[in-house]
């Protein structure tokens, strides 16, 4: 079982070094540099620590990819609040809301301005004036989402 | 290698099942059939693993990236359902919006407001009763909390 705690080792190193970066300063461009994060823990671990032969190195290798992948996916949801998670905290702490008070805490377009920002910052869309240009990569980005509903034979999309 | 063939094979399993089994039972839905195809592939992965390997961390860490792989497959998946950020490239790749005033007006947080409340009604996580909403079902009142308070470690406000 030596391989699994090494793994879990440089998963909770990464995990105290980015909440001591994000601490100090929280970076730019988020999953650009949760991915460096993970990475150097992984360079230096596998590199000058940890002694695995090559079948190891290849699953550990394997197992840090889609655990850096799972870890930005999740990443997301808690640096930019869910409109979902926002209602249910708001209700929970009023006990009982009215539709129209809910509406008055959704006025200001926030929400979807934030996601709209986001999507730039990360080089999906451009914005000039009113005009909004998107990229080769935002098309890429749609695709599988796109294509996977396709296979399903589902139209509807929600939000 | 015949261990990471199985790996590899098993990641195509997952979506090939939940194609068979959303197209044979529509009314389940995407996440219904995304939990069946993954109990069923994991079941089968982990089976297969104890009878190749003799090596228990190699089933454990077989099962861990078949995890985490489903958990990717599941957030591009539920996505399309639930992902704002999805919607807004939709619009602008699929429907041709490319100004900022019409994106707005086809998507704002008043539409999105009544998309959550509505499913969010429906799954039983609130309830609404005389005109107002109250909580329901606690199974995503525990992951806000818990997102709630992650936020709070990594240096962001509370959500509210």
């Amino acid at each position: 079982m030596r391989i699994v705690y090494y793994n879990f080792i440089i998963i909770f190193v990464g995990i105290l070094a980015q909440i001591l970066i994000w601490n100090i300063k929280k970076p730019k461009l988020t999953s650009r540099s949760i991915f460096f994060i993970f990475s150097l823990c992984n360079l230096i671990a596998f590199a000058f620590l940890f002694d695995l032969n090559n079948m190891d190195l290849l699953y550990s290798f394997i197992f840090q990819i889609f655990f850096i992948l799972s870890y930005i996916l999740l990443f997301t949801a808690i640096e930019i609040p869910s409109p979902t998670f926002t209602i249910l905290l708001y209700i929970k702490e009023k006990n009982s809301v009215s539709p129209e008070e809910l509406t008055r805490l959704f006025d200001k377009n926030a929400f979807v301005e934030t996601k709209i920002n986001d999507l730039v910052v990360g080089n999906l869309i451009s914005i000039q004036g009113n005009k909004i240009i998107s990229t080769s990569k935002c098309r890429n980005a749609i695709f599988p989402f796109v294509f996977l509903r396709k296979l399903f034979g589902i139209k509807r999309f929600g939000g | 290698m015949l261990g990471l063939f199985f790996l590899f094979l098993s990641f195509f399993s997952i979506v090939f099942s939940q194609i068979i089994i959303i197209r044979i039972f529509p009314i389940l839905g995407v996440v219904r059939t995304f939990f069946i195809s993954f109990l069923l592939n994991l079941s089968a992965l982990i089976l297969i693993n104890l009878v190749y390997f003799d090596n228990a961390s190699y089933v454990v860490l077989n099962s861990f990236i078949f995890v985490l792989f489903s958990f990717c497959y599941f957030g591009v998946v539920n996505g399309g359902d639930t992902s704002l950020r999805i919607r807004v490239l939709r619009e602008i790749v699929e429907n041709k919006i490319d100004d900022m005033p019409t994106l707005l007006n086809i998507i704002d947080d008043k539409k999105t407001l009544f998309i959550r409340l509505e499913r969010l009604t429906q799954n039983g996580q609130l309830v609404y009763t005389n005109n107002e909403y109250s909580l329901g079902k606690s199974r995503l009142l525990y992951l806000a909390i818990l997102f709630d308070y992650l936020r709070k470690i990594f240096g962001y406000k509370s959500i509210n």
